[in-house]
């Protein structure tokens, strides 16, 4: 393909014209178009154009059009990822069982009494005026960090029954239901979403057209 | 020789040291003679009696049949620091054969990457890990592992032990009997030292022989922290582990009161570390001492009560005169070191002989029990009785450090929680 610097203003197709336009845009907002999130679009994201029959107009294709041939620098802005099945940005990412994967779970604060050793959940110890009372040992619980402690939570899955020190993530994408856990995020499509800054062969571009 | 250790040794004649063994053989059939001859009978009579049965009835050891009993078990493994041996233990736990396992590993706040290790295996779905922000001790680290564990048996193994194929379903067979709250297996050493074999040849001559004979009268005197398995309604009913030291020793008396039976397997055993060198192994065995010693003497001296049971009374029996047994011991120790071995090599060397011939016996006995000590190690005899000497010095020294109460705070358990316990 012929480089659009070389090629005459009036020579160039139609396309060639609104990738100039672009670029004429990218320049006029400071030199850097930067994506904005749009959840409805499948991408979840768009560069809308901002100035003349390019305003409101999804740019993505031409950009990167620009960028492949190095009239526009990308520099990473965010990274998203994509459902391996239906190709959604749209995903739910929540704690979830280890076992039965259900994010229905709930926990509870366990309590340590040093004196007896004693763990059980925290309501488990009865409440009483001073402090709580140890069902293990029957003496009277005052001061944490001082005669007791809470090392840790623990979890419960309401579907499956089981417990757990630490909920697995899972997420569910919300256009295809596909379900990942564990390893199996792995599976799932990572993009870069980058923003475009003018290059100097952009900027030369634009000067031999007289755009600059 | 200078004169005042003329003067000295002189003095340190068995008589004067009365009571000690030389002061037993000097004077024939007096009451330290059968003293002694007591102790020897204790030590050597019931493996003797338990190898005739064994003889005549080949099968009498074997775990009960089981033929469809599987529960689920919890495998709670606490560790601190132990790095990649962590995948090691994990792994021998699920290549032993029984498929209804969960296991929980509790790290007690490690400084490396135990955790790391055993989160690895979480992708099996039969492992979880629990990571303490906070050192806790074993005892309290069993305890939030407890919290999480869904098993019917509770199987507690150290993370620096690995299990044989087989060890599970022969500990679970067991407890198809309602009234039995705990099992055992054999204990073995890892390491391939002159030190971790004598090592492995005290367990089986002290730990498994012991036990053998032990179990079929229900006076087991200790369930072996790194490898025992409890009924979880067992361990719930009587508030899990207590902190401190001796938290083995305590678990055992305390399902004891509490009515429980205890098992032991003898067919399959567990492999477990050692200190790999003399020093840190009398500090194990002085720690051991002293947890020992403040179990039974200070929290649970009323455990040979009748209301116990007639096999409790015989153990406090038992754990009364090992007592005074160790302390009379010492002196004899020091009497042999300090005079003996220098002036009465004619007494020295016989009884030597005859301490030898005696464990050769309770060696070819456990090893016709259980394949251990190997016959390729029986030469190791000859030193056992030297190997025991520190020991037991490194022993009587905690069991009197107890006794007078000197120094009572040892690290196996955080300061924060052991200034809340009571029995100091």
């Amino acid at each position: 393909m012929v480089p659009l610097a070389i090629k005459a203003r009036s020579s160039l197709s139609s396309y060639g014209r609104r990738l100039f336009e672009v670029l004429q845009m990218v320049q006029q907002d400071g030199g850097v178009i930067k994506p904005e999130w749009y959840p409805a679009h499948p991408r979840g994201y768009v560069y809308r154009g901002t100035a003349g029959a390019l305003k409101g107009e999804d740019l993505a294709d031409d950009l990167e059009w620009l960028a492949h041939r190095e009239y526009l620098d990308r520099t990473f802005f965010e990274r998203i990822v994509h459902c391996a099945r239906c190709s959604s940005h749209s995903l739910n990412t929540r704690e979830v069982c280890p076992s039965c994967k259900s994010a229905d779970l709930r926990s509870v604060e366990l309590l340590l009494h040093y004196r007896c050793a004693h763990i059980a959940p925290i309501h488990e110890f009865p409440l009483e005026d001073r402090g709580r009372r140890c069902p293990k040992c029957h003496c009277l619980i005052t001061g944490l960090g001082t005669d007791h402690d809470i090392p840790t939570l623990r979890y419960s899955c309401n579907q499956c029954k089981s417990v757990f020190p630490l909920p697995e993530i899972g997420t569910v994408c919300m256009g295809c239901g596909a379900q990942y856990a564990g390893a199996e995020h792995e599976s799932l499509v990572p993009q870069n979403i980058v923003f475009y800054r003018i290059a100097p062969l952009g900027l030369d571009a634009l000067k031999h057209l007289g755009y600059a | 020789m200078p004169e005042f250790w003329h003067y000295f040794i002189a003095r340190l004649t068995p008589a004067t040291l009365g009571g000690s063994l030389g002061s037993a053989l000097t004077h024939m059939y007096g009451p330290a003679f059968f003293f002694i001859l007591a102790i020897t009978t204790i030590n050597q009579l019931p493996p003797l009696i338990m190898w005739f049965v064994f003889m005549a009835r080949p099968r009498a050891f074997d775990p009960p049949a089981n033929p469809g009993f599987r529960p689920l078990v919890s495998v709670i493994v606490p560790g601190r620091n132990l790095g990649k041996n962590i995948a090691t233990t994990i792994d021998s736990v699920l290549q032993a054969g029984y498929e209804n396992i969960e296991i929980i590993y509790a790290d007690d706040n490690s400084t490396d990457d135990s955790a790391s290790w055993a989160r690895t295996f979480e992708s099996t779905g039969k492992v979880k890990v629990f990571a303490s922000e906070k050192h806790h001790g074993k005892p309290v680290t069993i305890n939030i592992a407890l919290a999480f564990a869904q098993g019917e048996l509770i199987f507690v193994l150290d993370g620096d032990s690995d299990i044989e194929p087989g060890t599970i379903d022969a500990l679970v067979a067991y407890f198809q009997d309602e009234r039995v709250g705990a099992a055992v297996t054999n204990l073995l050493i890892k390491g391939h030292s002159l030190l971790t074999y004598l090592i492995s040849m005290e367990f089986s001559l002290t730990g498994t022989l012991g036990r053998i004979w032990r179990a079929p009268f229900d006076i087991l005197r200790m369930l072996p922290g790194p490898s025992t398995m409890f009924r979880a309604t067992a361990l719930r009913s009587i508030g899990c582990f207590d902190p401190g030291l001796g938290d083995d020793t305590d678990i055992t008396l305390r399902l004891r009161k509490a009515g429980w039976h205890l098992r032991y397997v003898s067919t399959h055993c567990v492999r477990t570390d050692c200190p790999s060198n003399l020093r840190g192994l009398l500090k194990q065995r002085n720690r051991w001492a002293r947890g020992m010693m403040k179990v039974r003497f200070n929290k649970h001296f009323d455990f040979g009560h009748p209301r116990y049971g007639g096999n409790s009374t015989l153990l406090w029996c038992e754990f009364v005169v090992q007592t005074i047994m160790s302390l009379r011991g010492l002196q004899t120790i020091l009497f042999f070191v300090f005079a003996t071995i220098f002036v009465r090599s004619d007494i020295v060397i016989p009884i030597y002989g005859l301490n030898v011939l005696f464990i050769l016996i309770k060696a070819l006995i456990a090893n016709d029990l259980t394949g251990y000590p190997r016959f390729r190690h029986f030469w190791l005899v000859i030193l056992y009785p030297a190997y025991l000497l520190p020991i037991r010095l490194a022993v009587e020294c905690g069991i009197v450090r107890e006794l007078l109460r000197i120094k009572p705070y040892h690290p196996y358990v955080p300061k924060r929680i052991w200034e809340q316990t009571p029995y100091h």
